[in-house]
């Protein structure tokens, strides 16, 4: 693309349009089985199916992507050091989309947590340094390339 | 970041991308550019905040979002047209480089 060396998605993150899709609480689907999960999922995995048999299969194609949500409620979020029930993407759904989104096609996830709902993101800077990295090694360790913006 | 499928990505918009990666490749580096499906709900939810689509009707999944957000359900084949858009992001680029090519053609002609 205009000499460009790949492209990435933007995403199953933040809580933006693709993933209102992906979210439960914003979709009809409030339960979460694993078919259910691919079905919220498939706006980002036809995606990347799009585009790789657009380009070819080499071409590579990232997904921002929030492992966890922190959305307490509407508009609420909460903080990564708070007990609070997790009515987004929690941690263990967030793994379980890495690899299907992987499965789909996606070469790497660009990925970090947080939400618009929650008011937490890479911009809001009241989050200590480093925050999420456990979240970013979690989803590394179980295969996929992911980097953390929290540095 | 670009937004597929929109009318103002025009070949205008794009033209400055590849005179970019060159000169990111230039220094050992790589570029990638970033294709958003836009805010839907959260365009408008955080009201003066973030409200990049003040007085317009958000776009989203499902028509009932929260309790003060009501947005317009996207039809089944707007979305498949925003996800063909995504494949022919390529193509516009792949467009533009024929356009420059020729166009740098033309000047070493002249």
């Amino acid at each position: 693309m205009a000499g460009m060396d790949g492209v990435e998605i933007h995403g199953v993150h933040e809580g933006m349009l693709i993933d209102q899709f992906a979210i439960a609480l914003s979709t009809r689907e409030r339960t979460s089985t694993e078919e259910i999960l691919r079905g919220r999922l498939r706006f980002a995995t036809e995606i990347v199916k799009e585009i790789k048999k657009k380009v070819g299969k080499d071409f590579p194609v990232g997904l921002r992507f929030s492992i966890k949500s922190y959305i307490r409620d509407w508009n609420q979020g909460g903080l990564p050091d708070e007990e609070f029930k997790e009515k987004g993407r929690d941690t263990e759904e967030g793994l379980e989309a890495a690899k299907i989104l992987e499965e789909a096609g996606y070469d790497a996830l660009d990925a970090d947590a947080g939400s618009f709902e929650a008011c937490i993101g890479p911009s809001h800077l009241f989050i200590k340094s480093m925050a999420l990295s456990s979240l970013s090694r979690k989803t590394k360790e179980s295969g996929e390339d992911s980097c953390n913006r929290f540095g | 970041m670009i937004l597929p499928g929109h009318s103002f990505i025009s070949h205008a918009v794009l033209a400055p991308f590849s005179e970019l990666a060159e000169a990111v490749h230039a220094f050992g580096s790589k570029i990638f550019v970033q294709l958003s499906g836009g805010m839907g709900r959260v365009g408008s939810s955080m009201g003066s905040q973030i409200s990049i689509v003040k007085g317009l009707q958000p776009l989203s999944d499902t028509q009932l979002l929260g309790p003060e957000v009501i947005c317009r359900e996207l039809k089944t084949e707007e979305v498949e047209y925003m996800v063909e858009s995504f494949g022919k992001a390529r193509r516009s680029a792949e467009w533009l480089e024929w356009m420059e090519s020729k166009f740098m053609a033309s000047m070493r002609e002249c």
